[in-house]
């Protein structure tokens, strides 16, 4: 009996012995077959899962039994990847991949930028999954009639640490559009389209339909076309450019709210309103890339994005809603490392197209994600003169805002949970001879001083996603409070605009002016480019600001509710109906391709 | 009886490993036939199987909020349906499974692997001038890599690497996208010998990112010898 053990454990140690001498060799793993088990052994594990170099002569016991372990991974891993392979195959409803010609006859020809690579149509038709092609890729060489074997796939996925904001999916944000895919892309144009729609249901059914204080929406009780924008990002080589237009009630009443262009001529708010984004740039490949653009591009001052369907919420707060949604000038954006991007600003004034005096605006952003969760973004305004007709008048602003996505797990059913939130403090000084209007940022009437003109603000939102991104609710709101009235979006009272102003709501130093708001929010997301929106708002004010029923168009001719006279004139016998408290439903449509 | 069975056994594994050396190994190159040739351009320490992680695609949005513009995924006017707008479809065609695949990595600047390739007239095989460490990525999909856009050259050359231990990593010093047919190229990274590589080393780490796709891969120099002598 010992005997047959001694036997049997010499029969072991010899058939061991046997198989390592080949696999260790690597003899076993030129074998033709693809499908001998000892090819296996020769797949390069990966750096990620591999700690250890192959030893070519392994003889102890543990190095044997770790060998071997490894060769069983390795082979549970090979054949799991042929699995996954075989799924992807039949997902993508797509041929096997076809095996490159081999290269005899083939010219070699080193690809000059921009050349367009003659095979690639073929290629595309052949496998239209790239991954797929690497796989088959390698036996493409004359000189490699047999292949290695794939290795495995990392055990970690590689993170792209060169594009800046790139290592994370960061669509969750608000102010970022959650669309992962384009519709429209190409080598050289990457084009976009958007349609915003809405129909508000205000409760105080303005006669004249006509909305207050905000950008996003201007008409309540009908349907009404908010924007819409057509353009895309050009890009060859180091070169870009970007042109959206912007149809709608937005090209009115946005530009409405700058009066730059009135001094002087040329009337670029016509020459402009109509396109929302229109710049062209030179990117530079120093550390993490450096761009410098010149043109009219978005502000991010107050987080919310120009465009709807890249927030969470329809109506912003006044800090969002008030402050500027472009610039028109010049930025560098200097990416020093992949998450964190400097920018700063040299702009002819406060969203607008002009300059209002002599002096620019000069600003910036510092935008820092240090995690997949986390963003903050400073932008800073300064020493723009921003008043028509007041030379001396600077203007200041700070705008923080912080976002955090603090709880995701993808298999349930609430499967995310963020929250923003974004403070701004801004003030005016200074003043002119002429207007008699000197303000302080602070401190006014102390010690014979003007007025003091400021601007305080915060906003807080939150949001909830169900169903893989199916559905989504929101909450938020925000105060305000600014002294001077000088980023209050004055009402359109008998057409009123920022150059006329109004005799019926004055903005003026040492006027007070405080508000507040809070939205309830609803989506429903069929896809990744539209969004149906659901939401409920409610602002007041302290002083009357919002439409009443009565309206804000004068109505001379009872029954007619029309202009009358100049822009913003006094209208005899004319009162707008205004209101310190707004109610309303907003229902949105919104696409993005 | 079972003594002798042990004993052939024994042999046999014996007999196993002495032929497991490749043979290419114990013969000079000038004495290597095709098979020889063709064993050190597969399968040898200079040449890898290198799997490739697919990258997060960030939208254009996001590319360019990054300072970047194109490189995203166009899925084409087909995607849109009836459901897009009202849903009940697939809200993310192009969501497919990423799956990666593997490319063929081979340390072309060891003077051997040349030696192969010129004794098997590989027409394919890459040329540079200068002395480098060069290290070919074979197969790379032309579109995946977005190879044939201008300046991608450049941004190849930032983003391969040589990572050694303890030492600051080698960028690539010039990098040469060679087309091989089929929508397929060759990419080479020539990285400069300021620091040579000596055997003692552990590993050697080449890492690339090509488009959307990344790969890294180890090589080690303990390995990388003939006759006594480190190639690379």
């Amino acid at each position: 009996m010992q005997k047959r053990v001694i036997r049997v454990r010499m029969l072991n140690v010899a058939v061991f012995t046997a198989a390592m001498a080949g696999l260790v060799t690597g003899q076993l793993l030129t074998a033709q077959t693809a499908s001998s088990p000892q090819i296996i052994a020769s797949a390069e594990p990966p750096p990620e899962t591999t700690t250890t170099a192959p030893a070519p002569s392994t003889t102890g016991a543990a190095q044997q039994l770790t060998v071997l372990d490894e060769l069983s991974a390795m082979k549970r891993r090979i054949e799991k990847l042929e699995e996954e392979l075989k799924a992807a195959r039949g997902e993508t409803d797509t041929a096997s991949p076809a095996a490159p010609n081999r290269l005899s006859g083939t010219p070699r020809a080193v690809l000059a930028p921009g050349t367009p690579d003659p095979s690639r149509a073929v290629a595309a038709v052949a496998d239209p999954n790239p991954t797929s092609g690497a796989l088959s890729a390698a036996d493409q060489s004359s000189s490699q009639p047999e292949t290695p074997p794939a290795g495995a796939a990392p055990a970690e996925p590689a993170v792209d640490l060169q594009t800046p904001f790139a290592f994370a999916d960061f669509t969750w944000m608000l102010s970022n559009s959650r669309n992962h895919d384009e519709v429209l892309d190409g080598k050289y144009f990457s084009g976009e389209f958007r349609v915003d729609t809405n129909y508000m249901y205000d409760y105080e059914h303005p006669i004249d339909h006509t909305l207050i204080g905000t950008t996003e929406g201007e008409r309540t009780g009908e349907f009404v076309i908010q924007a819409l924008n057509i353009g895309g990002d050009f890009h060859a080589g180091n070169m870009q450019g970007r042109i959206l237009t912007q149809f709608g009630a937005v090209s009115t009443a946005v530009p409405r709210n700058d009066a730059s262009y009135s001094q002087g001529q040329w009337d670029l708010s016509d020459a402009y309103r109509y396109l929302s984004e229109m710049y062209a740039g030179y990117h530079i490949n120093v550390q993490h890339g450096l761009n410098i653009q010149v043109g009219d591009f978005l502000s991010f001052i107050g987080l919310f994005s120009y465009y709807s369907f890249d927030n969470w919420m329809y109506q912003p707060s006044y800090v969002s809603s008030n402050t500027p949604w472009f610039f028109t000038g010049m930025r560098a954006q200097w990416f020093p490392t992949n998450k964190l991007k400097i920018e700063p600003w040299l702009i002819n004034g406060w969203q607008t197209y002009a300059k209002y005096n002599g002096r620019e605006g000069v600003g910036g952003q510092i935008l820092w994600r240090p995690t997949a969760n986390l963003d903050f973004v400073w932008n800073t305004y300064t020493l723009g003169r921003d008043t028509l007709g007041n030379n001396n008048r600077s203007r200041y602003h700070e705008d923080d805002s912080q976002e955090w996505k603090y709880y995701e797990n993808p298999n349930r059913f609430m499967h995310r949970m963020a929250f923003t939130v974004t403070e701004d403090v801004g003030c005016e000084t200074g003043g002119t001879a002429q207007s008699g209007q000197n303000v302080v940022c602070t401190h006014g009437y102390v010690n014979g001083r003007g007025p003091s003109q400021n601007f305080l603000g915060i906003m807080a939102y939150h949001r909830w996603w169900f169903d893989k991104d199916r559905f989504a609710a929101e909450v938020g709101g925000g105060v305000m409070s600014n002294p001077g009235r000088y980023l209050v979006l004055l009402p359109p009272i008998n057409g009123a605009n920022a150059t006329s102003g109004t005799p019926y709501f004055p903005e003026a130093p040492g006027l007070p002016f405080k508000a507040y708001d809070f939205q309830l929010g609803f989506d429903y997301q069929p896809s990744q480019w539209v969004t149906w929106h659901v939401e409920w708002t409610q602002r007041g004010s302290n002083v009357p600001y919002f439409s009443g029923p009565g309206g804000i168009t004068p109505d001379v001719v009872p029954g007619t509710y029309v202009n009358v006279g100049p822009p913003g004139s006094y209208v005899p016998g004319f009162t707008p109906d205004l209101v310190k408290q707004e109610r309303r439903w907003i229902f949105a449509l919104m696409v993005k391709l | 009886m079972h003594r002798t069975i042990a004993f052939c056994l024994s042999l046999f594994s014996t007999l196993l490993l002495i032929a497991g050396d490749p043979s290419w190994q114990g013969k000079s190159i000038a004495q290597w036939n095709e098979k020889d040739a063709k064993q050190v351009l597969v399968n040898s320490p200079w040449v890898k199987r290198a799997a490739v992680s697919l990258l997060f695609q960030p939208s254009e949005d996001q590319l360019r909020a990054g300072g970047y513009m194109g490189g995203g995924k166009g899925v084409g006017l087909d995607s849109l349906e009836l459901t897009t707008l009202v849903g009940g479809g697939n809200r993310h065609p192009n969501s497919v499974a990423k799956k990666p695949g593997s490319l063929l990595v081979r340390w072309e600047s060891a003077s051997l692997v040349r030696k192969a390739e010129a004794k098997l007239e590989d027409s394919n095989a890459p040329g540079w001038d200068g002395e480098y460490y060069a290290v070919a990525v074979y197969g790379v999909p032309v579109e995946a890599g977005r190879l044939d856009e201008p300046g991608r050259a450049g941004e190849l050359k930032r983003l391969g690497l040589l990572k050694r231990e303890g030492m600051k990593d080698v960028k690539a010093a010039k990098v040469e996208i060679t087309a091989s047919g089929a929508g397929l190229a060759t990419v080479l990274y020539l990285f400069p010998r300021t620091a040579a590589i000596t055997p003692d080393e552990k590993r050697v780490e080449f890492s690339a990112q090509l488009g959307r796709m990344f790969l890294a891969q180890y090589f080690y120099p303990k390995d990388m010898q003939y006759q006594g002598k480190l190639e690379l």
